[in-house]
């Protein structure tokens, strides 16, 4: 490919422009900042209670996703999306923005469940997340959630996810030589 | 003191920097960030294509876009859009992450108002010189930088001294056949793309081995003709080059009305001040960042920037684009003997279609396009990403994005075409600073006013058109084609015309500040137009010439300045 045009940062997501849902985003939730819009999250900050309940429910939403019993496919827990993720939030170079959009969404779709979403049961949380995709924000959350999860099961295991290959071996694919040795290229 | 400083050390800069430094100047290369050799490469996918690793942080370093939305011009950073305006902030720029799919420019694109005639709100202008001054530095090009491929006939091929190639072509994917035999049966004649890519090993580098993952990653093999191994790593061998790599040239200072005396920079880990002094300066920092460098070193002789005394600078950005296509070949459209082969990874497809560089309406000749063709990228995460949604725009999970991703990855195979026209240069499509926003080092950000012609809109329709016909002649589904006025980020221009008119151009045809005779511009920002063609060959070509002008010229222009 020669042009990183369109699809490469413009994906158009139901018709809306990435682009745009973002500034929106930022713009009309007003409770990001205390998730950290904009500043880096250390480590540390992610321990914290809100953020291990928030993480718990991107988790299960990452379980809901790659649920157990798939022909082919990985489940979540067995490539490991939710290290995966959670390491990837605590990098310094995962888009501070999106992870304030993640932690906010948490905190909506856990209002809107009123009770544990892992305990819901599948039909339920099915329909829960449906519903969510409705709306704009809703529907926005649950692609980046998404895009988390499939770099878990596709990502180089360095990273923590994709444990074993099995992402990759699911599809029977063949990764790139040479794989890394460091993360991020060790920055 | 250096006889020359070259700052950027892309393909404009490490070429300019391998000639003077083997003509015996003592050069330095300077580069704002870190010197990623051969062997620190990896097929990451999260490094190289998902994370800012290889270009700076959005929250640090980063463009203001301003586009038109609902007859509105709005203007958005890029850390809050993600649009990234970085290519590769590393030794070699983004050559080291190119595909290198390298094209001459045609002798009309010099020549586009002579030629084609004028457009309504559209500045074409002339080159200042013609496709016959700068083929040496294509041919010489070939050779540096080791270019593949196979010379086949075509009446718009221009013109060229050999028709063999310094490498034959590089392996191609078997879907080739089926390729050429769609073009040959709607009367189309496919060539070979020519490569920047070893299909042999030579000296240091080794050939291709195909790697699956070529454009957006670093080559672990050398075959890549990037700037740093085509010329940065042939240059320091000489002795003459000194590469100072993670820093930033902020601002460049004048000495006197007609001279520039030093690039005032800062080391970009330590935050230390650096003065680089040299006798004669090239900004090399790609097209928008040295114009964004020109405006941010405004002093009291030149308020308006560096070189603007025209007031020309920043003005009339280009980009390479039209449109792009794309379509699944799979079990439904191909033998299984064809879909097997076409399943293996690695090959390329190699082709392009120059039968549409010159088009007729109504007994009248329009500049038309090129048109490439290639593989989808083959990324996962990002293939995975792009299939999530169902037709009717859900998230797909479990079950039915299983039964999708099986059909990505295993079923299936994304064939693309990309269509270049040019890029009409207007008033609506400029680089600016925004002195309101400063990036980490305290400098003013540049602010790109993105806008097309329509007309280039109506020829990239028209072209993509008949491109579809190719893929649906191949039996090709699904096809999808988008031409919008959106630009890749990734091939840009313009910016710092050159041209034989002081008052009308910011260089001239030597790419030479027509106010500071010891200050060059050698990144494709000195182009009028752009050709139908993604720029990078000219790039090299050019900076080329510009070098040879400067070692003939040196010491006349040093003793000047
Ligand atoms: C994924 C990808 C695929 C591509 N594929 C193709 C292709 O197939 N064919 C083709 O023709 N072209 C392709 N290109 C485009 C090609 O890489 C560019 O056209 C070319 O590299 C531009 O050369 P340049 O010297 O202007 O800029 P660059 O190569 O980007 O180099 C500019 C350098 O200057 C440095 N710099 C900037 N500002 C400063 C400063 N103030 N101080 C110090 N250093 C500075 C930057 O860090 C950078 O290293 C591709 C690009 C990408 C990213
Ligand atoms: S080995 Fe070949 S395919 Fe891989 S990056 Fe290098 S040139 Fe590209």
């Amino acid at each position: 490919m020669l042009t990183l045009s369109t699809v490469h940062v413009h994906c158009t997501i139901k018709g809306y422009s990435t682009v745009m849902n973002r500034r929106e985003f930022i713009g009309t939730a007003a409770s990001l900042a205390a998730f950290g819009s904009s500043v880096s999250l250390s480590a540390e900050r992610l321990e914290s209670e809100k953020h291990e309940s928030a993480l718990d429910v991107i988790f299960s939403v990452q379980r809901h996703f790659f649920p157990k019993g798939l022909a082919t496919m990985p489940d979540a827990d067995t490539f490991n999306a939710a290290r995966y993720t959670k390491e990837a939030l605590e990098h310094k170079s995962f888009d501070p923005d999106i992870r304030a959009i993640l932690f906010e969404g948490a905190k909506r779709l856990q209002g809107m469940a009123g009770e544990s979403i892992s305990k819901l049961t599948y039909k339920k949380r099915e329909r829960l997340l449906r519903k969510f995709e409705e709306d704009r924000f809703g529907s926005y959350w649950l692609s980046q959630v998404m895009n988390l999860t499939l770099e878990a099961l596709l990502s180089d295991p360095i990273y923590g996810g994709n444990v074993d290959e099995t992402g990759w071996r699911s599809f029977g694919l063949k990764p790139g030589l040479p794989r890394p040795k460091k993360r991020y290229c060790g920055v | 003191m250096y006889d020359v400083a070259v700052i950027g050390s892309g393909a404009a800069g490490g070429a300019v920097a391998y000639l003077l430094a083997d003509a015996g100047l003592k050069t330095a290369l300077v580069e704002k960030g870190p010197w990623m050799k051969r062997g620190d490469f990896s097929k990451d996918e999260i490094a190289y294509c998902r994370r800012d690793i290889v270009t700076p942080n959005l929250f640090e370093e980063y463009h203001v876009i301003e586009e038109l939305s609902e007859g509105r011009w709005v203007q958005r950073p890029t850390y809050e859009t993600g649009w990234s305006f970085w290519n590769g902030n590393i030794v070699g720029g983004s050559s080291n992450l190119m595909s290198g799919m390298f094209h001459r420019m045609h002798p009309d694109d010099f020549r586009l108002l002579e030629r084609y005639g004028p457009i309504e709100g559209a500045n074409i202008v002339d080159w200042p010189i013609s496709y016959e001054e700068l083929e040496p530095y294509y041919d010489r090009v070939e050779e540096l930088v080791g270019i593949s491929g196979t010379f086949r006939e075509h009446p718009l091929e221009p013109p060229r001294k050999r028709k063999k190639f310094p490498q034959p072509a590089t392996r191609e994917n078997r879907i080739t056949e089926l390729f050429d035999i769609s073009c040959r049966r709607r009367g189309l004649t496919p060539l070979v793309t020519p490569r920047a890519i070893l299909s042999e090993r030579r000296g240091g580098r080794n050939g291709c081995y195909y790697s699956n993952f070529c454009g957006s990653y670093g080559c672990s093999s050398g075959a890549k003709g990037s700037s740093r191994e085509a010329f940065i790593e042939p240059a320091l061998k000489t002795g003459n080059l000194t590469l100072i790599d993670n820093t930033f040239v902020k601002r460049l200072v004048t000495s006197s009305k007609r001279s520039v005396g030093y690039a005032d920079a800062v080391d970009s880990r330590s935050g230390r001040e650096v003065k680089i002094r040299a006798k004669l300066f090239v900004v090399a920092a790609q097209a928008h960042e040295s114009v964004r460098l020109l405006f941010n070193s405004a002093n009291s002789h030149y308020p308006d920037g560096l070189a603007n005394s025209s007031g020309e600078l920043g003005k009339n950005l280009i980009f390479s684009a039209g449109g792009w296509g794309e379509a699944d070949l799979d079990r439904k459209s191909l033998s299984k003997e064809m879909f097997d082969a076409m399943m293996e990874p690695g090959l390329f497809v190699n082709r392009s279609i120059l039968d549409w560089y010159r088009l007729k309406e109504g007994g009248r000749s329009l500049k038309g396009a090129l048109v490439e063709f290639m593989f989808g990228h083959q990324n996962f995460i990002r293939r995975a990403a792009m299939s999530k949604y169902s037709k009717d725009g859900k998230l797909l999970w479990g079950e039915e994005l299983e039964k999708v991703l099986r059909y990505r990855f295993t079923q299936s195979k994304r064939i693309r075409f990309e269509v270049f026209n040019d890029w009409l240069p207007t008033d609506e499509c400029r680089i600016t600073i925004d002195p309101t926003r400063k990036d980490r080092f305290g400098m003013p950000v540049g602010k790109l006013r993105v806008n097309s012609h329509p007309y280039d809109l109506k020829l990239a329709r028209k072209v993509a058109q008949k491109a579809e016909a190719v893929l649906k002649e191949m039996g090709a589904r699904n096809i999808v084609t988008s031409v919008s006025s959106t630009p890749p980020q990734n091939l840009i221009a313009g910016g710092c015309r050159f041209g034989d008119d002081p008052s009308k151009s910011v260089l001239n045809r030597h790419c030479q500040s027509h106010d500071i005779p010891n200050l060059f511009v050698a990144d494709a920002s000195f182009m009028p137009t752009g050709g139908s063609v993604p720029y990078t060959w000219t790039i090299y070509a050019n900076a080329l010439r510009v070098a040879e002008y400067i070692k003939k010229e040196f010491s006349c222009i040093s003793a000047r300045s």
